[in-house]
């Protein structure tokens, strides 16, 4: 299917959904889209005598991805995530029939903002830098402190206190591990049997956004962070989980975590919005599973390149990341130190 | 023989930045596009040494499978046993020089043996959990093979990145 007729069909789907002879333009797919395709355009249609215009996301079930995960689990997420007073996407319609658009997709409201790297661009102005980095804390501070029960987020599994929070991420990571690779990596059976030996406990239970980093957040001009994007690995677990993946060397640069300020100043950033201590042991532990993370959702894509599900050039460029991936995991269980 | 390998990628590359790429409608597809062209620089760079990677990977890891079944081929454990011998017998089955051979019939060999290093990793943490008992030197010189191969496999996988030349 070509974008336009695509189009044309998102045009008659709103058409129905907002009862007005809707046109869409500008409608664009976009690059990046890790589980699902992503294509940004503007509506436009008249309401009460009104002419309106309103950016809009599609977010589409793809053929193949690097992730598979579920678009009812992130529509109620998002849905819920707009009580937490931090910028998100706000979800209008969620489409479980294949009818419309060939797959489940739904809809979303865009926001204004410029998209980064997963790393902070090194040229980017300091002052830019550093608001980034006081917004990238203090949301995620937010997250964290939110009161998941009362805001809606009930519907996610609740680990519980103790190990079970960090049982479970890891026994997720190993089973789509399991599942999706095509050849054996006795580095990731390696880094699997260092985390199984150092699993933390936590007494904090928190909504845990599930990939914040640099590359999932809108900024304007001034560096201010507009929106907090890509909610699909949301869920309740160890808020170190969300701290080691933002700030695992994949994502670094130049001493930066995320490429926005040393890890030693986000960590102390952290601490200072949360009012709770960060777990070194346990940071250290969910940086390494973000690692493992990484590699498995990377080796997903991988399978479906070389399966032939996707023809993506961009899931075999993944492919080729995951030799820096496996370097890093090397460097970070400290193979070979003696 | 020319055309080359490096010839015929190289004129695909143009074919594509010249005569494919400026008409494709949409940003999407000229990204995809790029992209392959980028795989297509790969190809060149890579082909005519993939060889000396193959080799060097293909001797790494038999020397990793020997010292296996050398450490572990009287442990006390059954699993490390059965691990030294299916070390044994792979590196007794594929004896051939690797110059001799077919690159993907290299590369189906040494599945098999990254799948043998897996299973000895899990072997080791088994006897790890339980403690290692009589056979902790053992374990150590097995555990010391597996990490030295690792580290030069991560190694050599990100050299393939550089040899792509994407960075972030």
């Amino acid at each position: 299917m070509t974008a336009m007729s695509l189009a044309a069909r998102v045009e008659r789907y709103l058409s129905d959904k907002l009862g007005a002879d809707v046109r869409v333009a500008d409608f664009a797919r976009k690059s990046g889209g890790a589980s699902r395709e992503t294509y940004l355009f503007e509506a436009r249609w008249r309401e009460r005598e009104e002419d309106r215009a309103q950016g809009f996301v599609l977010r589409r079930d793809p053929v193949a991805s690097l992730l598979e995960s579920d678009r009812t689990h992130e529509y109620r997420v998002l849905e819920a995530a707009a009580g937490l007073g931090i910028p998100v996407p706000r979800v209008r319609w969620l489409e479980l029939d294949p009818a419309p658009l060939d797959r489940p997709f739904f809809v979303m409201e865009r926001i204004d903002g410029a998209a980064t790297p997963p790393t902070f661009p090194a040229a980017y102005p300091e002052e830019m830098r550093r608001r980034t980095a006081e917004d990238f804390v203090a949301i995620l501070a937010r997250i964290h402190r939110a009161d998941w029960r009362a805001l809606g987020f009930g519907f996610l599994p609740d680990p519980g206190p103790g190990r079970a929070a960090a049982e479970s991420a890891v026994a997720l990571w190993r089973g789509i591990y399991e599942q999706d690779r095509i050849e054996a990596h006795p580095l990731l059976a390696r880094a699997f049997g260092w985390l199984d030996r150092r699993v933390p406990s936590t007494d904090r239970v928190t909504l845990v956004h599930g990939d914040y980093r640099s590359g999932n957040y809108l900024h304007d001009v001034s560096g201010r962070i507009t929106a907090m994007l890509d909610w699909e690995m949301a869920h309740l677990g160890d808020p170190h989980e969300d701290l080691g993946w933002a700030t695992m060397p994949y994502w670094s640069s130049e001493g930066r975590a995320g490429g926005l300020e040393p890890e030693a100043e986000m960590i102390a950033r952290y601490e200072r919005a949360t009012g709770a201590t960060v777990d070194r042991s346990a940071l250290a532990f969910y940086q390494v599973l973000g690692t493992v993370k990484m590699i498995v959702i990377s080796l997903t894509g991988v399978r479906n390149y070389c399966e032939g599900r996707s023809a993506e050039p961009t899931l075999a460029v993944v492919g080729f990341l995951v030799g820096r991936l496996m370097r890093e995991l090397a460097a970070q269980l400290a193979l070979g130190a003696g | 023989m020319r055309p080359d390998l490096s010839d015929l990628v190289s004129g695909v590359q143009r074919l594509l930045q010249t005569e494919v790429l400026p008409h494709l409608p949409d940003g999407y597809l000229q990204e995809q596009t790029a992209y392959a062209t980028l795989l297509l620089e790969y190809v060149k760079n890579a082909w005519s040494r993939e060889h000396l990677a193959v080799a060097e990977e293909h001797a790494d890891l038999a020397r990793c499978l020997a010292a296996l079944a050398e450490a572990l081929g009287a442990s006390a454990e059954h699993e490390a046993r059965a691990v030294a011998a299916a070390a044994s017998a792979a590196l007794a089955a594929h004896g051939e020089a690797v110059a001799d051979t077919p690159l993907d019939r290299v590369l189906a060999i040494d599945r098999e043996r990254r799948a043998i290093v897996e299973r000895a990793v899990a072997a080791l943490d088994r006897s790890d959990a339980a403690g290692r008992g009589s056979d902790g030197a053992r374990v150590a010189a097995a555990q010391a093979a597996i990490d030295a191969y690792l580290v030069g496999a991560a190694w050599r996988r990100d050299a393939a990145l550089k040899l792509l030349g994407v960075s972030w």
